[in-house]
């Protein structure tokens, strides 16, 4: 029970895209750390790079892209340098997934309690019937409703809800180390979403699982997360605590999207905008992505990416405005 | 205060089920269920909801893009309900509509300049040659430059394609708008950029919106006036302000609550509602939110509440708010 104990370790990841204009970087040099039994949350906009991130961890990415470079560790262990096969089993076994899209998630044609004892009858050994009882107390755990008569419905026959619900106790039956949500509530209304978020933090609470949470609302992030990466044109601009997120912001990026929301608080007032259009893929400006909608950029900003500069408080930040040449920077630069 | 535009008396939109039972017709879906509105000049006013409540369904009644089952609309002292073809379309040169996809609301053949000058050559405001200029004036008050008003929507990113359908609803010059969920397609930092932009039209345009929209965030900053609803029905209708300082019903309580917090330790009580949205095609006896509501009693189950006034502009449809008010 050591206390910082890094669980999943992303070195200078590098994701390509294919597409019919030529070779993209979705993923462009990220790095992070991920303690056990800590919720890191990775916001951003559509285009940013955040679900390309995530299926790169997975090892789920689409035919046209592909890692270039970096590694990525899970325990230690090189997870690029695994077989299909072998990926394949730690993606069952110790990596647990949620995606936004439920229905879609499943398969159609078998039962709710079939999918999830499937993955239980082939990483844990169960025997059918013992599987059975292990999902129905799945179920129970996720908050359905009469489990044993849901076991054998259909996916249609449930809710979206229920169904995400259903998703959940699937991730967890293998008993994983790590969870992987990609926004698992946006498809969701929000007296739903209220009761998904509840449900996620007391399951963190009580197994005390490490969470990657990707989305790109803020609110949701503030409601489930201790630390986050903000991300944009494929690149890590802040990675900060939480807290500091809503209070210290320290990028430029950071500070504009939180002052671009409306929140309930704002009758009335004009919202500050951040001029611009979100970069696609096959247009990221050169130097730092954010540059053009930069309201503090400099020539500078245009021309080199930013290094990746440690503050005091551990806030991980990429901007030229902290960083001075002369003075040591904390990382190697992500260029 | 205000002149009233829309008038909106007991709109009923029933949909028939398409599949049939066993035993004879299906029951049909009650989209919305006896509505009442009353919409002022020159207001932004929301209607909040979540999936399924029939807002839409009311925003198209009212425009008469889906035929009402029944009601009455009257807009500016004309009556919606009954117009015919002809007049209806006089109507829809002063009722325009921005939806809420971008991607699927223009027609990807052709060029932006055409698709906004399309209504006033459609409404005959202007002969074709004097369209396009008039086209690029409104299309530059949205935000798009001159200089490429000749290319394809595929070539503009989300928002600037909002840009182009409200440019499009604008150009006929309306005085009343359905935005549908207009900035719940784009990201956050275009959201605010369209937010911003729809507030600015009002003014110069003298425009009055009804804006349709589940972010309750983005509806207390846009709109003056809101009405929430629940399965067809509108349960609690007041003041913007004095709504989200003090909403009176279980069900605006449990979703006002239910937005996720602005910042991570913001003390919020929150109330998680159980179960989900019952079926409009069958919906539960007695108030519609009985089942789902933490404060139900017998009364609830077996009578409506109906929309009664508690307060200057405030009213609510819950046979217990009025007592807690009192």
């Amino acid at each position: 029970m050591s206390e910082q104990e890094i669980l999943l370790s992303v070195r200078n990841l590098r994701t390509l895209i294919k597409t019919a204009n030529g070779t993209f970087s979705a993923v462009d040099g990220v790095n992070f750390d991920l303690e056990k039994g800590k919720a890191l949350g990775i916001v951003g906009e559509s285009g940013s790079g955040k679900t390309m991130l995530s299926m790169s961890i997975l090892g789920l990415l689409p035919q046209t892209a592909r890692i270039s470079e970096g590694e990525v560790f899970l325990n230690g262990e090189d997870l690029r340098t695994l077989s299909k096969k072998e990926y394949k089993k730690i993606r069952g076994k110790k990596i647990g997934t949620i995606f936004q899209e439920p229905l879609t998630s499943f398969d159609p044609l078998y039962t709710i309690g079939d999918q999830i004892a499937e993955s239980l009858k082939h990483h844990c050994g169960l025997k059918r019937s013992e599987a059975r009882i292990k999902v129905i107390e799945l179920l129970e755990t996720v908050g359905i409703p009469r489990p044993e008569s849901v076991y054998d419905e259909f996916p249609f026959q449930l809710s979206g809800g229920m169904r995400q619900r259903a998703m959940i106790a699937m991730a967890l039956a293998p008993s994983p180390e790590i969870i992987i949500a990609d926004e698992p509530t946006t498809a969701l209304d929000v007296t739903i979403q209220a009761q998904i978020l509840e449900l996620l933090k007391d399951l963190q609470k009580e197994r005390n699982v490490t969470v990657l949470f990707v989305s790109h609302d803020l609110g949701v992030i503030a409601e489930i997360v201790d630390e986050v990466m903000v991300v944009y044109g494929g690149q890590v601009m802040e990675h900060t605590d939480v807290n500091n997120l809503f209070y210290n912001p320290a990028h430029p990026y950071t500070k504009a999207l939180l002052k671009a929301r409306p929140t309930l608080t704002t009758e009335g007032k004009r919202l500050r905008a951040i001029a611009g259009q979100v970069p696609s893929l096959e247009a990221r400006p050169s130097g730092c992505p954010f540059h053009p909608r930069c309201e503090q950029a400099t020539e500078k900003c245009s021309k080199k990416a930013p290094p990746m500069t440690v503050l005091e408080n551990s806030i991980r930040v990429a901007c030229w405005l902290y960083c001075h040449e002369n003075e040591k920077s904390g990382e190697q630069p992500n260029v | 205060m205000c002149e009233e535009i829309l008038s909106v008396k007991d709109l009923k939109t029933y949909f028939n089920s398409r599949t049939s039972t066993f035993l004879g017709k299906s029951p049909s879906i009650r989209a919305v269920d006896g509505i009442n509105l009353s919409i002022n000049a020159g207001e932004s006013f929301g209607l909040v909801g979540e999936s399924g409540c029939g807002k839409s369904t009311t925003g198209r009644s009212i425009l008469r893009l889906i035929q009402p089952t029944s009601g009455s609309i009257n807009f500016a002292g004309r009556d919606v309900m009954t117009a015919d073809k002809k007049s209806l379309r006089t109507l829809r040169r002063e009722m325009q509509m921005i939806f809420q996809d971008p991607y699927s609301s223009l027609n990807p053949r052709m060029r932006v300049l055409d698709i906004v000058a399309e209504p006033l050559i459609v409404h005959r405001l202007a002969k074709p040659s004097e369209a396009a200029t008039k086209a690029k004036k409104v299309l530059d008050h949205c935000g798009i430059p001159d200089g490429s008003v000749q290319r394809f929507p595929r070539e503009f990113s989300g928002g600037q394609r909002q840009r182009i359908v409200i440019a499009r609803a604008l150009v006929t010059r309306p005085r009343f708008i359905v935005a549908d969920e207009p900035v719940s397609a784009l990201d956050v930092s275009i959201q605010a950029q369209i937010l911003n932009l729809l507030q600015d039209l009002r003014d110069e345009y003298s425009l009055t919106y009804l804006f349709i929209s589940h972010d309750l965030a983005i509806v207390r900053t846009v709109t003056n006036r809101i009405a929430v609803m629940y399965l067809g029905k509108i349960v609690e209708q007041a003041d913007t302000s004095v709504f989200f300082s003090g909403p009176l019903h279980p069900y605006s309580r449990a979703l006002l609550s239910s937005v996720p917090r602005e910042t991570p330790d913001e003390d919020k009580k929150r109330i998680i509602l159980t179960g989900n949205i019952p079926s409009a095609a069958n919906p539960p006896k007695g108030c519609n939110f009985h089942t789902r509501c933490p404060l139900f009693t017998e009364k609830c189950k077996k009578i409506a509440p109906e929309l009664i006034p508690v307060s200057k502009g405030h009213s609510v449809a819950c046979h217990l708010a009025l007592k807690s008010s009192k």
